[in-house]
């Protein structure tokens, strides 16, 4: 009895989070995009495990290798240009199609091409061999469709955070000093409202060196603007609730009524605009290295896989399609994430949790 | 006005005026005389009930009490001292001493934050209990307004209205006060709920020897509860005296007019309601003289002209009245 009791009392303790993901479960199209997205996390994180040029596990004399596993903990992507297989992963004898000795065994990935691996097929249609067929160099096109994400995801949420965190901290006070402080920052917003960003990261990456890490924090640094205003204008409206003006009854730091009261509050919009500007920064980026001013080559982003492809239209059209495919279905996710979470944090609901 | 030792509120002149910012530049066009010149003492133990049509400033003359709203002229002492002119760290102090519950039981609660800490936020942040010394108090809090300790880990979205209200009130005791201010505490509930709220609010008032500020447009509800009723009428007192001589002996024809509208549960007696005509004037602009005199039906050229202060109708009572021609009615 007393357990049973109990564990009413659980289920009816349900804070604010847990609601909004209740009901944003009940969305199918916005559950669509959570997993695409989470999917693109996962590929992005265990890239070397689906399509790399070293076997995941192999024996050579008679001692176990994980070149693939441990290629997921080093720094990969930026930087390292040519890969020098390192012996002894690159002998003939761990090819599958080859192998000489049965005490000597190789798992390859599923895609057993690294993305910088060149091969002497130049331009070859999609085949089993090449799902999604090779570029001009050679090389494989899934290998670096599937490199390619951790730039988009990196891309999402690093500039993001950078702009979440500059946004919320300028709106909130904004909002919550008000007056002259609040005037002030809101015709700087305006101000900055009115660049072209596209063309401002474009102006600002010709002086910069061109590299991703660069352009995440340009983005970061000129995304902010929305987020900050969807912070002031939550604070506004939560600064004149009774239970603000019972914390500052009480004696409550103004510091703790910001973050504590105030911006658990209002942080649900919020985190709606931080969720379609990840979608935008992809955008971007993909922009940006579509004109050469993002990822360099050969570091595989979807922007120059695209761009390649785009070069090479003529001789081979089927090349255009896994990254157009691949951005459209990133930027459509997030924003259904985005709808389907504007909609669970509903203000109706908002009375209710 | 009593002036015995014991009092523990006292209001002086108390003005809080709005200003009204238009245009690009924000530029001040005018001031809303929420309050205008109002003047009570509220002695300790005691409970003054301040009634008055919506918009009238009752809520604002208690946040300005509290330092909530800055007050635009006059002093408030709490215990003799002066609480606009306090530097912060002394204030932080007093904010112990004096609470405030609200109206709305929907909108008082931070509906992120469990029961448990919003009542008991402030114990950490006064450093008076934390851990579990907090829990001990917090729980304690809990079953002394009438919910349950398990009560604690809740969110406020999971309780009722009178409810949230005791969740309030609780959070309103965790400092140990002597002052609260119930602003409309009760106007937001149903007739039953709102009974079992002001025998709450009763019994903690005997029980902690509390002084309340009951701000209730409810006549039926402040001649429960309160020792010492004020009536305002735009900003201004117009009548105060003890609950038994305001109730049987109105002098100020507003306070006969809300008197008479009191509907009473006897359907044989005639009612001799006394009904208003037009609508409460803007407190942005207020008439001159008696705020009262275009509504009057007493009203004479003096009453536009001037205004009369709050004054002893009969020396030696405790009875004052703003009223030219109180005497006469």
């Amino acid at each position: 009895m007393i357990k049973r009791k109990n564990n009413i009392q659980k289920q009816l303790s349900e804070g604010f989070w847990p609601v909004v993901w209740r009901r944003m479960r009940r969305n199918r199209w916005g559950m669509f995009g959570f997993y695409f997205v989470l999917a693109m996390l996962l590929v992005s994180i265990l890239s070397p495990l689906l399509a790399s040029d070293q076997p995941v596990v192999c024996r050579y004399k008679g001692k176990l290798y994980f070149p693939a596993i441990v290629e997921i903990f080093q720094s990969r992507g930026t930087g390292r240009h040519f890969i020098k297989k390192s012996k002894p992963f690159n002998l003939p004898q761990f090819n599958a199609k080859d192998r000489l000795d049965p005490q000597e065994f190789a798992l390859w990935p599923l895609i057993p091409y690294g993305e910088y691996e060149q091969t002497l097929d130049f331009f070859s249609p999609p085949s089993a061999d090449h799902w999604l067929g090779t570029d001009e160099l050679g090389r494989d096109v899934a290998a670096r469709m599937i490199h390619g994400t951790s730039v988009s995801v990196k891309v999402g949420f690093i500039s993001m955070s950078i702009a979440a965190v500059i946004g919320i901290a300028v709106g909130s006070i904004a909002g919550y000093c008000g007056g002259k402080i609040d005037m002030i920052i809101s015709r700087v917003i305006e101000v900055i409202v009115c660049f072209p960003v596209f063309f401002l990261i474009l102006a600002i990456m010709v002086w910069l060196e061109p590299s991703i890490t660069n352009v995440m924090i340009v983005i970061g640094l000129t995304r902010w603007t929305s987020i900050a205003r969807f912070t002031r204008g939550e604070f506004i409206r939560i600064k004149g609730h009774d239970y603000v003006t019972a914390a500052r009854a009480l004696g409550i730091s103004h510091r703790s009524i910001m973050f504590r009261h105030i911006l658990p509050n209002s942080l649900a919009p919020v985190l709606v605009s931080i969720t379609f500007g990840i979608a935008s920064a992809i955008l971007v980026e993909s922009g940006l290295s579509w004109l050469g001013f993002g990822v360099q080559a050969p570091d595989p982003s979807w922007g120059n896989i695209l761009r390649m492809a785009y070069d090479s239209l003529r001789v081979a059209p089927y090349l255009v399609y896994p990254p157009c495919v691949a951005i459209f279905m990133a930027v459509l996710s997030y924003n259904l994430v985005g709808d389907s979470l504007r909609d669970a944090i509903d203000p109706r609901l908002r009375r209710a949790a | 006005m009593p002036t015995d030792n014991n009092i523990l509120v006292e209001v002086n002149d108390l003005k809080t005026h709005f200003p009204i910012k238009r245009g690009l530049f924000r530029k001040t066009v005018g001031q809303v005389r929420a309050v205008d010149g109002v003047s009570f003492n509220i002695p300790a133990g005691q409970t003054l009930g301040l009634v008055g049509e919506s918009g009238c400033g009752k809520t604002t003359i208690g946040r300005t009490i509290l330092r909530l709203i800055p007050h635009t002229e006059g002093s408030v002492k709490f215990e003799g001292h002066d609480v606009f002119s306090l530097p912060s760290a002394s204030m932080q102090k007093l904010r112990s001493q004096m609470q405030i519950i609200f109206q709305d039981p929907y909108g008082s609660l931070n509906p992120r934050m469990t029961v448990a800490n919003i009542v008991g936020e402030a114990l950490t942040v006064h450093g008076i209990a934390r851990g579990r010394e907090r829990r001990k108090i917090v729980s304690d809090l809990l079953v002394k307004v009438g919910l349950s300790r398990h009560h604690a880990s809740r969110y406020p979205h999971e309780f009722s209205g009178g409810q949230r209200q005791r969740i309030g009130i609780a959070r309103a005791l965790a400092l140990n006060p002597k002052f609260i201010v119930c602003d409309e505490a009760v106007s937001a509930l149903d007739v039953s709920i709102q009974s079992q709220i002001i025998n709450l609010l009763e019994d903690l008032q005997q029980e902690f020897g509390l002084t309340y500020l009951f701000i209730a447009h409810d006549l039926a509800v402040v001649e429960h509860i309160s020792d010492i009723v004020a009536v305002m009428y735009l900003g201004r007192i117009v009548e105060y005296a003890d609950r038994k001589t305001l109730y049987e002996n109105p002098m100020h024809p507003y306070t006969k007019a809300l008197i008479s509208a009191i509907p009473q549960p006897d359907p044989t007696r005639k009612s001799t309601r006394m009904v208003l005509q037009g609508e409460v004037p803007s407190p942005a602009n207020p008439p001159a003289g008696c705020h009262f005199h275009p509504r009057c039906p007493f009203a004479e050229q003096q009453c536009s002209q001037q205004t009369q202060l709050l004054k002893e109708k009969n020396p030696g009572t405790n009875h004052l009245v703003a009223c030219w021609k109180c005497k006469d009615i």
